[in-house]
């Protein structure tokens, strides 16, 4: 393996020195930083080490974000293993952020492009260390020669990936189970008798990591989702639409546009098809562009060729798998981590729907309603808001509803299904967004707390199990 | 370009710096590993220099308060000198020059601050303080107990089996110290921490005691009593270097660990650990910090902690010994601190010592005969740092004219008429020591000052030349605005020192002549027997103390409330994001240290119904903070934390809260005995 960051958990002390020496090095205006200092067990839970994580990049062998790219401005140097962001290639689609679990990749707003840490390639090139190495007051952080090894084995915080991370942790020498503490309260009563789990339940999620992502920020890329899905189905079933039929590609191209709206340089979504060997984005990009074309010339021009229906469904169906595999490479937890985006289903059971085929809806529906309802009760017993209410909207207006009426109603009330599907849909698209856990190390941390705290599954091999009285008596 | 430099802030590691030039501007500051103490790397303070000289808020020119709305204009600086002038001309007529307080804090290091001095005198004299806001006690202590205040290199510390950190935090306040201390753990070291906080210094160690505030010296004696008992004493060590061992061991009689334990609040089972391992381990070092001697019987607590190495002979030896204070590179003061913060009231035959540091508000308010009428501040922010903020900003304003020196407009300078604007350490040369590693150094220029900024030296030379006063005078000198000049003064305060010049300086860091390694190897004791004086007379000729270091309450004790005080410990510890009320204004500071915040444990926290992140009022009956507060479930329940430093219009100016009054020995500031209540905001 090449050279990387080399990191020692038992000397760091989380004095931020490294984070300030890269942006004073980098001219990174704070808050924006390419270092981040990550703090496990802040509050000092009994029994739990407090321990830090100084992490940037770590200039992997298989880097996510070089893959992902669409406009491909993520690239890794052979020469020094730097991955680097070239500003004048990116267009700020924030994709690189979201598949990178070591969460380097940010936004800088001024510039309306993603930045991240250089391995001070400057430097290397004058035979200099990066800055953050060369500021460590306690010999914590390093530049070397790394070995193999999987980093996330020996800290809190570090995610499990397969990206080959050039970060090598020393091993925790110290006690897995932080100082033995010996207080007495004021009034002489022991405090000692308070065990983690007691005090940890309502404290150990008192800092929790802030979202990656939220709803309101991806509005766009809910409405492109949920469009296309419609968009693809409406085409499908061409027959039975009450309106112009050219107004689909039309509107195929609108989401399109639309969805580039989250962009910082929105000048350069051009550059989206560019990584089409490698990243689901471009691909996907590529794919849609070819269905609103396609569709284009079967609603408009051939509306009796099958090979331009046939292209245009392949073509739309095609760009509905590549959304959902958008989605894949990005590391997620929770329940939320196994479950796709399930657009191309959805778009199927659109197709099923609009194109008055119940039974086929209603198998469906009943598949779809129960991944559902399963993944809501892991999301429960994950200890997040399942939000109910909007389950039983989602259920019963977007698939029972649509089911029952397609089996059973009238035709008069055809429009109350589509109408029921369509908010369910809405509902389901928002709540991907909404509850999507993605992986970062301070994510990987909240949950590592947890379970030390004995919330959330077996506990990790930093944290102690050291009876809360211990070896110290009174008497 | 690389110009090598030092840090002067008043800290332990006073970093030797390569300062990256690029155009006459200050790009980035790298470690300069020539400095074995502080070879690794810099702390965020020091890096962030970088944005401190450049910072939009810094003042660039002589302000002058316009009216009573707060605000400030700029002004010349012939206008700035000619108002001074004028003040000081009236004053020294109407009430002698005495009416003047000269005040000066801990702000930047250098020998070119002496030049304050020789204007004063020049003057005719003025008003000073004694005593000192940070360490007097602990090294009144030490002076009394070993005869000087001197301990074991740095790195010396690699060699230690037991080390004790005896209420300090070196990850926040001495990073440095950080990698000798982990060094020692791999090399099969243990690590005791003795803190009511778990700080991060204590996550290395492998038992923490936590003890109430101010009740550190019967811990100790405690101790004693169990190392005595099971004669786990250095005997040969005790009869030839330690007076007063019988003495002591009679009285250590009185405090069993069961009285040890029902004082400190500390289990009986760890204070028969630390005996045992202090009992078991040799060589064993304490590092003492400066907090736990800010308590009106801590220079006492100091002098019991120090006899537990005294008796276990963990003195003068590789690895072992009494880390609290290293004044191996003071060679260029008369008198050594910490006498030289005592009284005499005129030493010089003109200035008069009277306002005691401790009590400046107070005592300020109070002086007659002459009455002060001007303060003039420098490297020093008195409002927010100062015990009893309130009586402090009352005495300033009570006062006819105030000057204050800085860099910034802070809480001390906001009270001022003229505002003058300060250099930051890169604009002028200056030679510094340190107190924890033994290396003086040459803190060398690195760029000019701004335009509008003059260094003191020459703030001073300008008001001598107005004033008519002879700035070459043979005893007191001011130089001249030139390099040449500096330099040239500088090289007269660095003759009379053994090997020392500006040419050997500006090759690196000088370690002090006569440097000891291992301080005391050679077992003399600079005190009055020659040996380490557990029973110290001058403790009870100076300072009417017991000669032995007994143990009692601190004068704000939770065991003996006062209805009209609180029944919760206000500790207010440094932080590693400042240096006192230094760096928080700063970008690159405040992203990491955020906002003022009270830190309580759960169980203090539920009986007030206090949650996290509720906003509370921090209050006694000196004055009151509103905060927010943070949850922290290793903390001793019944102590209360929040960081000094931060500026009242920040929130969290801890010194409302805090009393002006003395520690036992060495007029030292007891402002840790600090009790308050808290209650949440509704």
């Amino acid at each position: 393996m090449g050279k990387g960051f080399i990191f020692d958990p038992n000397r760091c002390t989380g004095c931020h020195a490294c984070q300030v020496a890269c942006q004073i090095e980098n001219r990174i205006a704070p808050p924006r930083a390419w270092r981040q200092v990550y703090t496990f067990n802040a509050r000092r839970f009994r029994n739990i080490p407090v321990l830090h994580l100084s992490m940037t990049c770590n200039h992997c062998a298989e880097p996510a974000c070089v893959e992902a790219c669409p406009a491909r401005a993520c690239s890794k140097d052979a020469a020094t293993g730097a991955v680097t962001i070239e500003r004048s290639r990116c267009m700020g689609c924030n994709y690189c952020s979201w598949v990178c679990a070591y969460d380097a990749p940010r936004f800088d707003p001024a510039l309306g492009v993603m930045e991240k840490c250089t391995l001070c390639g400057h430097r290397l090139e004058k035979d200099l260390l990066p800055a953050c190495t060369v500021a460590c007051p306690t010999g914590a952080l390093a530049f070397g020669r790394v070995t193999e090894g999987d980093p996330s084995a020996t800290l809190p915080g570090i995610p499990e990936t397969d990206l080959e991370p050039a970060l090598a942790v020393e091993p925790i020498r110290r006690s897995e189970s932080g100082p033995l503490c010996t207080a007495f309260g004021p009034d002489g009563s022991g405090i000692d008798e308070i065990g983690p789990t007691e005090e940890g339940r309502p404290g150990h999620r008192l800092d929790v990591a802030p979202a990656k992502i939220s709803l309101p920020q991806e509005w766009s890329l809910l409405l492109f989702t949920a469009a296309a899905a419609l968009i693809v189905a409406l085409t499908a079933t061409a027959g039975a639409l009450p309106f112009d039929p050219l107004l689909l590609p039309g509107a195929a191209l609108a989401v399109m546009v639309s969805s580039a709206f989250h962009l910082g340089r929105k000048s350069r979504v051009w550059r989206a098809h560019l990584n089409w060997r490698r990243s689901w984005l471009s691909r996907e990009i590529i794919f849609f562009c070819l269905f609103a074309g396609s569709a284009a010339l079967f609603l408009g021009v051939f509306p009796e060729s099958t090979l331009c229906r046939a292209a245009a469904l392949l073509a739309g169906f095609g760009a509905l798998w590549m959304i959902d595999s958008v989605y894949h490479p990005i590391p997620r937890d929770g329940p939320m981590g196994a479950y796709s985006a399930l657009v191309l289903p959805n778009g199927i059971l659109f197709t099923a729907l609009l194109g008055r085929f119940a039974l086929l809806l209603a198998l469906l529906a009943a598949v779809a309603a129960c991944f559902y309802i399963r993944r809501k009760v892991l999301l429960k017993r994950s200890g997040r808001n399942p939000r109910w209410s909007l389950s039983l909207l989602r259920v019963g207006a977007g698939l029972v509803l649509p089911a029952l009426l397609l089996l059973f109603g009238s035709p008069d009330l055809y429009w109350w299904a589509v109408g029921g599907a369509l908010l369910g849909w809405i509902i389901d698209r928002a709540e991907f967004y909404a509850e999507m856990e993605i992986v970062t190390p301070a994510s990987r941390m909240d949950a590592d707390l947890g379970r030390c705290l004995g919330v959330g599954g077996p506990r990790p091999p930093f944290g102690g199990s050291r009876s809360s009285v211990g070896e110290i008596e009174n008497g | 370009m690389i110009v090598n430099t030092a840090c002067p802030r008043n800290c332990y590691s006073t970093c030797s710096m390569r300062v990256r030039v690029d155009d006459g501007r200050v790009c980035a500051i790298e470690p300069d590993a020539r400095n074995r103490a502080t070879a690794e790397g810099l702390c965020l303070k020091g890096l962030s220099h970088v944005e401190r000289a450049y910072s939009e808020e810094r003042i660039l020119h002589p302000l002058k308060r316009a009216g009573d709305s707060g605000r400030f204009v700029e002004i010349s600086w012939d206008e700035a000198i000619d108002t001074i002038a004028g003040v000081l001309e009236r004053l020294k007529i109407e009430y002698g020059p005495r009416s003047v307080l000269f005040y000066a804090g801990s702000g930047t290091k250098g020998l070119l601050n002496d030049v304050a001095m020789n204007f004063w005198r020049l003057f005719g004299g003025c008003t000073r303080t004694y005593g000192d806001l940070c360490w007097p006690a602990g090294l009144e202590a030490t002076r009394l107990t070993l005869g000087d205040n001197k301990h074991n290199a740095p790195w010396d510390l690699e060699r230690a089996k037991l080390i004790v950190l005896w209420g300090k935090n070196p990850a926040e306040t001495n990073i440095h110290q950080m990698p000798f201390i982990e060094n020692a753990l791999a090399r099969g070291g243990r690590l005791v921490v003795i803190d009511p906080r778990r700080t991060q210094s204590a996550e290395g160690a492998e038992l923490l005691i936590q003890p109430r505030p101010g009740t550190d010296g019967a811990l100790a004696l405690g101790v004693a009593r169990l190392l005595i008992d099971a004669g786990r004493i250095d005997r040969d060590f005790v009869k030839k270097h330690v007076l007063g061992f019988g003495r002591f061991r009679e009285m250590a009689q009185s405090i069993g660990p069961g009285d040890a334990s029902a004082i400190t609040g500390v289990p009986i089972g760890a204070i028969c650990q630390l005996a045992e391992l202090l009992g078991t381990i040799k060589p064993a070092s304490i590092i003492a910090g400066f907090g736990m001697q800010r308590y009106t019987n801590s220079a006492q607590t100091m002098r019991a902690i120090i006899a537990l190495l005294a008796v276990t002979g963990n003195v003068g030896k590789p690895g072992a010994g009494w880390i609290y204070a290293n004044l191996q590179t003071h060679l260029f003061d008369a008198v050594r601190d910490p006498l030289a913060f005592y009284p005499p009231d005129e030493p010089d035959g003109t200035t008069r010592v009277s306002i005691s540091t401790a009590r400046l508000g107070s005592d300020l308010l109070a002086a007659t005969d002459p009455p002060v009428k001007m303060i003039w501040v420098e490297r020093g922010n008195p409002v927010t740092q100062n015990p009893e903020t309130h009586t402090v900003l009352r005495a300033l304003r009570a006062l006819d004219f105030r000057v204050v020196v800085d860099q910034f407009l802070t809480d001390t300078a906001r009270e001022a008429d003229i505002v003058l604007p300060a250099k930051t350490f890169f604009e002028q040369t200056d030679v510094i020591s340190a107190y924890w590693h033994p290396y003086v150094q040459l803190k060398r220029k690195v760029v000019d000052p701004p335009a509008g900024v003059k260094p003191e030296t020459e703030i001073y030379y300008l008001l001598a030349r107005r004033l008519g006063l002879r700035t070459d005078s043979a005893d007191a000198p001011i130089p001249a605005p030139t390099e040449g000049a500096i330099e040239a003064y500088l090289a007269r305060r660095l003759a009379g020192v053994d090997g020392l010049s500006l040419e050997k300086l500006g090759q690196g860091p000088v370690l002090a002549p006569r440097f000891e390694e291992v301080a005391f190897a050679d077992r003399i004791f600079p005190t009055p027997s020659g040996k380490i004086e557990i029973y110290s007379a001058e403790a009870r000729e100076r300072w009417g103390c017991d000669p032995l270091p007994t143990f009692t309450e601190p004068a704000e004790s939770a065991r003996s409330p006062d209805p009209s005080r609180g029944g919760l410990y206000l500790m207010t510890p440094n932080t590693k994001n400042r240096i006192h009320s230094q760096f928080n204004n700063l970008a690159l500071i405040r992203q990491v240290s955020g906002r003022p915040r009270l830190t309580i444990h759960p169980n203090d926290a539920r009986p007030r119904q206090i949650a996290d992140g509720t906003r509370v009022k921090v209050f006694n009956s000196r004055g009151s903070l509103e905060l927010d507060a943070r949850l922290d479930f290793s903390l001793k329940a019944g102590c209360v934390v929040v960081e000094n430093g931060w500026w009242i219009g920040q929130g969290g100016a801890v010194n409302f809260c805090s009393a002006g009054r003395e520690t036992d020995m060495g007029h030292g500031a007891a402002f840790h005995d600090n009790l308050v209540e808290v209650e949440r905001i509704d």
